[in-house]
Parts: structure tokens; sequence; C-alpha cells
């Protein structure tokens, strides 16, 4: 084990993939900061340059744009609410209110530790359980997954800082999203209207782009939203007060253990990681009203879920090869192009590529720490442009990120018609982030039930009694019920000091 | 009012139809030249996929062979519909080829759903780019361990197979049913949405038995995490040359392959063609690309257009038999 370790910081350390190292994250994070181009489109742009490097090489590189994309989504979201991946839509519900309150070098700092910490107990995960988490996974069934999925739904009606009855409405709405396409257990095409590109679906990046993206950029020009947020920025103002990091320690740690096992389960991923994260920091917090108007527990919990997340979704691609997304199996694709076949035997053929990926993650976050935090001032300067010039940037990149996704028009059209949705959205205040949940999970949560029916032969009691989806399906249940609990105790408390009626969010 | 002259339509088509023609006599690009400019290989899948692998290891050789840059492009949706729906309505001047699967080339059609475009009007085929068998796996608690086995026990209890296949109308599904409709069994179809939620399910033994695409598979035979019954193309699997084929297991003359054809717009010039063939075919015969093919589970095809055409058309006849004999319901 030992060895290993040392032989993967021994391939990773040499100069040429430290650099390569470098780049990957340097690249991966201007691509996670810039709204609609997300790690999906950056490797698929850039996988056909890798194969000219070594396949050791080409995957550290390529990692190191997945992860590094992942912690700059999340700084776009705190300073202009625009999240620049879908998973960092979480961390726009609190991280910028922060940054309207001038806390946005806070918010940055937060993140940044976050996302390091998150990150690096993902890979002492990978790297201490990697193939016992892989064999945990493989015994999920898909009505363990339909559980899941479940569990994740009712926390996203929670997570709404609003009323419960708005967020069930947008979590519906979500559902209903995604059920256009081709239906799996069937094959039959629903809601389609004839389009071939919607038998795969709405796009998700598109779908994520108009509601965040456009929606907030609408909004901001037509004044509604006036970004007047000028301040100077001193290494002060940066750092985190001694309340904010004791704050901040509880959530970092629940929310990566949230991510690191959510990760390492193929399919689920840092989207559900990041949600769940924060519903849970919702439900632990002793003053709930603080959330959506900058809470740095609503950020610190699922950046670090997140972070996390992109490291163990490695757990599965790496040691059963078995790719935990989208992104995953194009960084498989590249290994195929080397002639390396992915799969449980990679650790055993191919230790050096295995152990210097891994050591190079971790080298890699150190960068991301170091590039970051001097970086904070000069993102937070972002805010001191005037929007006039910022606001046709994001529409163009927008709208390059999600064609170059599949090299498609009609999916720069889905993001009109969200953005056109979106604005209506914000501008009657429903929250855009439970529908992307409910958009994510529905379509998952509708193909496990089904083929843990086709399976059970239809008996349903069979799913109920298995143990794991048993008690998670209570879980959710508890959830619920502790969530009833507590918005009668809020009407009772409200009745009482009838003062405070409006200000109840 | 304005007046519609008939004649005045038929002089401006008249004269625009001599303008394109002299522009595309002044243009240099003509048919002896093809290539002048980057040729895009479309592919209906995204970049990684087995599909892409394919056009990615074609489009290095055969741009040595060409003069010019073989760029692949994705363009992912519907099975695969997407792009080859781009490439039939695309110009039909060699710049624009498709790579088309088994599902757009043949399947999507044959059960009844509209591929949005028509293999036969709107395309021609150049060659073809490899087959491919699919391997029939189970979990390795499963009772039956080999092939004949298998199909003796799903007879003696119907229904308590179930398989799993990367999607409905796929081409695992339809060779497990052709399979099914030849033995006379009864079994469950589970289908996934891909090959990694069907991998995950067997290899966890949610699954009994699932239809696998190589090089995966044989990665996760070699590591004994699923039970190789049979592979179903024409000859034994390059990467698992130890598992025997359906036909060689008691069904004699049974196969069932993945292949990929070269296609273009109808009305492409036949030099143009011809140039792409030769290409095609230049690198199937690579050392290289060999190499790259039979780490992959491919096998190679040397084929002329007329050839292909014909592998399609005997291949359409044979997946419309077994849609119709294993009672697949079409739309």
């Amino acid at each position: 084990m030992l060895d290993n370790i040392l032989m993967g910081f021994a391939t990773a350390a040499t100069l040429t993939n430290l650099s390569y190292c470098f780049a990957g994250v340097f690249l991966g994070t201007l691509i996670g900061v810039l709204p609609g181009l997300g790690s999906l489109a950056a490797i698929s742009l850039l996988l056909p340059v890798t194969f000219y490097l070594e396949p050791t090489t080409a995957l550290i590189t390529l990692g190191g744009i997945y992860y590094g994309a992942e912690y700059g989504g999340s700084i776009a979201s705190i300073l202009l609410n625009l999240p620049g991946t879908p998973s960092a839509a979480v961390t726009c519900l609190d991280g910028n209110p922060m940054a309207k309150q001038g806390r946005a070098g806070v918010a940055l700092f937060i993140t940044a530790i976050a996302s390091f910490v998150g990150g690096s107990l993902g890979i002492v995960a990978l790297m201490a359980f990697g193939p016992a988490i892989a064999k945990i996974g493989l015994g999920f069934g898909p009505e363990d997954y339909f559980a899941l999925m479940l569990l994740g739904l009712v926390a996203a009606v929670t997570v709404g800082t609003g009323s419960v009855i708005r967020s069930l409405i947008m979590v519906v709405l979500g559902l209903l999203l995604g059920t256009v396409g081709t239906d799996v257990t069937s094959g039959d095409f629903r809601y389609t209207f004839g389009f071939l590109e919607l038998r795969d679906g709405v796009s998700l990046v598109g779908l994520a782009m108009g509601l965040f993206g456009i929606a907030e950029v609408a909004s901001s020009i037509t004044g509604s939203n006036a970004r007047s947020v000028k301040h100077k920025v001193d290494m002060r103002s940066m750092l985190p007060t001694r309340k904010d990091m004791r704050a901040t320690g509880g959530p970092i740690l629940r929310g990566s253990s949230i991510g690191g096992f959510l990760g390492a389960l193929p399919g689920a991923g840092t989207v559900i990681a990041a949600f769940l994260s924060y519903a849970v920091e919702l439900r632990v917090a002793r003053d709930r009203s603080i959330f959506g108007k900058g809470a740095i527990q609503g950020i610190a919990g699922p950046e670090s879920a997140n972070n996390a997340a992109a490291q163990t979704a490695f757990i599965p691609t790496l040691t059963i090869g078995i790719p935990g997304s989208a992104t995953m199996s194009i960084m498989l694709g590249a290994l195929m192009i080397h002639g390396i076949s992915p799969g449980p035997l990679l650790m055993t053929d191919h230790p050096e590529v295995f152990w210097g990926l891994i050591a190079s993650f971790w080298i890699g976050n150190l960068f991301l720490l170091v590039l970051n935090i001097p970086l904070i001032g000069i993102w937070v300067r972002v805010l001191q442009f005037p929007y006039k010039f910022i606001y046709p940037v994001v529409i163009a990149l927008i709208c390059i990120g999600v064609f170059s996704m599949r090299t498609s028009v009609f999916d720069v059209g889905i993001v009109v018609i969200f953005g056109a949705l979106g604005y209506l959205m914000q501008r009657v205040g429903y929250s855009p982030a439970t529908l992307i949940l409910g958009f994510v999970l529905g379509p998952m949560l509708e193909e496990n039930l089904r083929r843990a029916m086709l399976l059970a032969r239809g008996d349903a009691i069979r799913i109920l009694t298995d143990p794991l989806a048993g008690s998670v399906l209570a879980l959710s249940a508890l959830l619920l019920i502790w969530a009833m609990i507590g918005g009668v105790r809020n009407i009772i408390r409200k009745q009482r000091n009838t003062s405070d009626v409006v200000g109840e969010a | 009012m304005i007046r519609i002259s008939w004649k005045g339509i038929a002089g401006a088509l008249g004269l625009g139809a001599v303008c394109a023609g002299a522009l595309f006599t002044a243009e240099p690009a003509m048919a002896q030249d093809y290539p002048t400019k980057p040729v895009t290989l479309v592919v209906g899948f995204p970049p990684g996929g087995s599909t892409d692998v394919v056009a990615r290891i074609l489009a290095g050789h055969m741009t040595d062979t060409l003069g010019q840059p073989v760029v692949v492009e994705n363009r992912a949706g519907a099975g695969g519909s997407v792009a080859i729906a781009h490439v039939a309505n695309s110009d039909p001047d060699g710049y624009t080829v498709g790579v088309s699967g088994v599902g757009t080339s043949i399947l999507i059609a044959a059960l009844g759903k509209d591929p949005g475009f028509s293999m036969d009007d709107d395309l021609d085929v150049v060659g073809i780019m490899g087959t491919l068998g699919l391997l029939i796996a189970g979990r390795t608690d499963l009772e039956p361990k080999t092939l004949p086995d298998l199909i003796e026990y799903a007879k003696a209890n119907p229904g308590d197979i179930a398989y799993g296949t990367s999607g409905v109308g796929t081409p695992g599904h339809l060779a497990m049913e052709y399979l099914a409709a030849t033995a006379g069994i009864d079994v469950l179809h589970i289908p996934y949405k891909g090959n990694t939620p069907l991998m995950n399910d067997v290899l966890g033994g949610h699954v009994d038995v699932a239809m696998l695409t190589t090089p995966g598979a044989a990665e996760q035979v070699r590591a004994k995490g699923i039970m190789p019954y049979a592979v179903s193309s024409v000859g034994r699997s390059s990467l698992m040359p130890e598992v025997p084929t359906v036909s060689e297991s008691g069904f004699e003359g049974y196969s069932a392959q993945l292949w990929n054809l070269m296609v273009v717009p109808t009305g492409t010039p036949d030099e143009i063609q011809s140039s792409l063939s030769a290409a095609l075919n230049a690198a199937m015969e690579d050392p290289e690309v060999l190499e790259s093919y039979g780490k992959q589970g491919l096998a190679p095809t040397l084929t002329t257009p007329a050839e292909a055409s014909a592998f399609l058309a005997a291949e359409r006849a044979k997946w419309q038999g077994v849609i119709k004999d294993a009672g697949i319901a079409t739309e």
C-alpha cells in the first residue's frame, strides 16, 4: 500500500506530469468559472489533444480539468449568481447573498477551503477503501437506487428556504420535464413532438443555463436586481472571522461524507451530493432563517460535498471500470484509445496509471488551493466591472458552451426557452434549484423503480422488505415527518409572536 | 398588384442555375481534386464511446491517406439518428461523412420508428468500418455454466431468467430475442440506459444474464466478475479466444454482430466515394490500426461500396426476419 502510494507520487511528481496537472486544474478552474462551459464540454473538446500524451499524463490532465471545473463552478455562482456547472447551482443560494453583503471574499475563501478538505477526504477514501467502496456500490440494486432517489426528492422539497408549496411545485415541474424523451423501459418516445433532439430528453446543461444564467442576466439588465457592489478588497475583508470558521467545521465534515458516499455510486453524482448536503445543513441548523440570506454553512457543506463526490466518482471508474458519470466515460474512452482496457484489473495491470493518477489528484487539489487563494482578490474585482460589459460575454459563453456539448443548435433554443421561463420564475419568486433536482432525480427514480418492479416480477413487497431499500425508504418517511413537525411548530411559534409574521421567509 | 410570371421565375431559376454552374466550374474543388479541405466524420454518440473510438482510430489513418484532416464531430442524440439525419441533409460533396451503426442503418426503421432520414433514399454506403460481437454473460453465481445448460434451465423454468440489454430495440435486445425464438425459451427482458448501469447490475448480481460489448466485457471476464457463455459473432473474439460462439454451442448459423458503416449523402460523386473507400480500406490494412482493432475486439473488414451495400441489404433482411419471428412489437 505505502509502496504503491510512493510509486504514485513518483509518477505524478515528474516535471511533465506536474506541468500537465497544473495546466489541467488551471484550465478546469477557468472553464468552471465561465458559465455554460462545464467539465463535460471541456473534456470532450480536449480529448483529441491527449491522444498524443502518455496515458497517465493524459488522464492527469483530464482529471485536473474535471475537478478544477467542479471547483471553479462555484466562483461565478457566488459573484454573479451564475452557476458555472449544474452542481454549483446550490452555491448560488447562499453564496450570492454573501457577495451582495460585501462578503464575496469570505465566501470564496470558505469555498476554497471546503473544496480542498472535501477533495482531500474524497482522495483518502479513494486510496484507502476504493475497492471496498466499489463492492458496496455494486451491491446497490435498482430498488436501492430508487429508495435513494426518493430520499433525494424528499430532501429537495425541504431545500427551498421559502414555502414548501413553492418547492413542491418546482420539484413537480422538474419531474414533468424529466419525462421528456425515450422511456427506457418501453422504448417509446414521450413528449418529443417529432424532434429527434428531444428523444434523449431536455439537455440538463441547456435547462440549467437557461433557468439560472439567462434568467439572471435578464433580471439584472432590467434593473430589478441592481448591482452596485463596489467596495475595496483587502486581505482582511477576505479572511473569514473566527465565528465563520467555527460555523463551517461541521458542514464541511458532513458535506464530505455525503459527497464521498454519493460520488462512489455510479450515476448519483455531484449535483445530488450538493443538494443533499444543503438539505442536511438546513435540517441540523439551529437557526434556519439565515439560509438563503448568506449562511456560510450553506456554501461550506455543498462545496465540500461536490468536490468530495468529484473525487470518489473515480472509485467505480478506476476500480471496476464502470464510469461514475458522463465525464468519467470520456476519461475511460481516453484510456481505451491508448490501448488500456479499463476494468477491475487496471489496478494490478497498470498500477502506475492508477496510483499516479490518484497522487496527482492530491497535488492538483493543492495547486487549486495555492492558485485560488491569491486569485480571490482578482475574482472579487469582477464585481466592480460595469454589468453592461459582463452580460454580453456571459450570454455568448452560455451559447457556445451549450452548443459545443452535442454540436446542437437545438440545445441553444432550449436555453432561450428556459431562460424566458426562468426570468418569469424569478419575478414571481420561485427557485429553479429545486426544479433542477427534480429534473435530475425524476428519470432515475422512475427508471429504477420500474426496473426493480420488473425484476421483482411486479411484487412491491419485495422492494419494501429489501434491507437496504427498506431502510432508506423509512429514512425518507422520517425526514418527511420531521419536516412536517417543524412546519407545525413554526406555525405555532408564529401565532405566539404575531409581531413576527411578516419576517418569516 | 403584383403579377407573378411563371416565365420570370423559370428564367430566374435558369439564370441561378447557370450562375451556380459557373461558380461550380470556377471552384477548384472538383471531384478529382478531392479533398481540398478538412473532412468531417460525424459520430452519433458521445466522445469516448465505442463508436467514437472506432471513428477516431480510422480518422487518424485516413488523414494521412487523404492528405487533409479527417475531423471527428460528435452529434449525440436519439441513438445516433441526430448525426445520420444531419449527414443525410448535408451537401453531397464528400466533406460530411457519417458513421452509421446497426441501429440507425436498420433497427430504428425496422421497429417502426422514424429515424429522421431514409437509409435507401438519402444515403450511400461507402464501406464497413469493422464488426464486433456481443458477449452473452451471466452473474457468477448463476447455476448453469454453459450456454446449452442455460438454455435447458430456461426451458425448465420459463420466465425465470432475466436478461439485461443496453436498451429496447438495441442489437443486444434483438440478438437475445433471436436466440430465444430459435431455442424456444421464455426469458424476461430488462432494458437499461446504456452499458454502464447494465454492467453494474450484472456484476452486482441484480440481473441474471447480460448482453455486453467488448472490450469492457472481456476485462470483467478476466477478473472473473461475470461468467461468459458465448459470443454472438461469426468467429470467436480476439479478446476472449476461449469463449465459444453461439453457433458452436448448438445453434449453427446463428450470428448477431455490431458494425458501423461509412455513409455519405446520396448524390456524392462516384470519384469521391471511391477516394473515401480507398482511404478506409487502406486504414483497414494498416498494422497500427489492426493492432488497435485487436485491442478493441473489432474484426477488420475490406469492402467496396457495392459489397457494403449488399451487406446492408443482407443484414436488414435478417433483422427484419428476427423482429417478425420473435414477435417484437413494431409501432
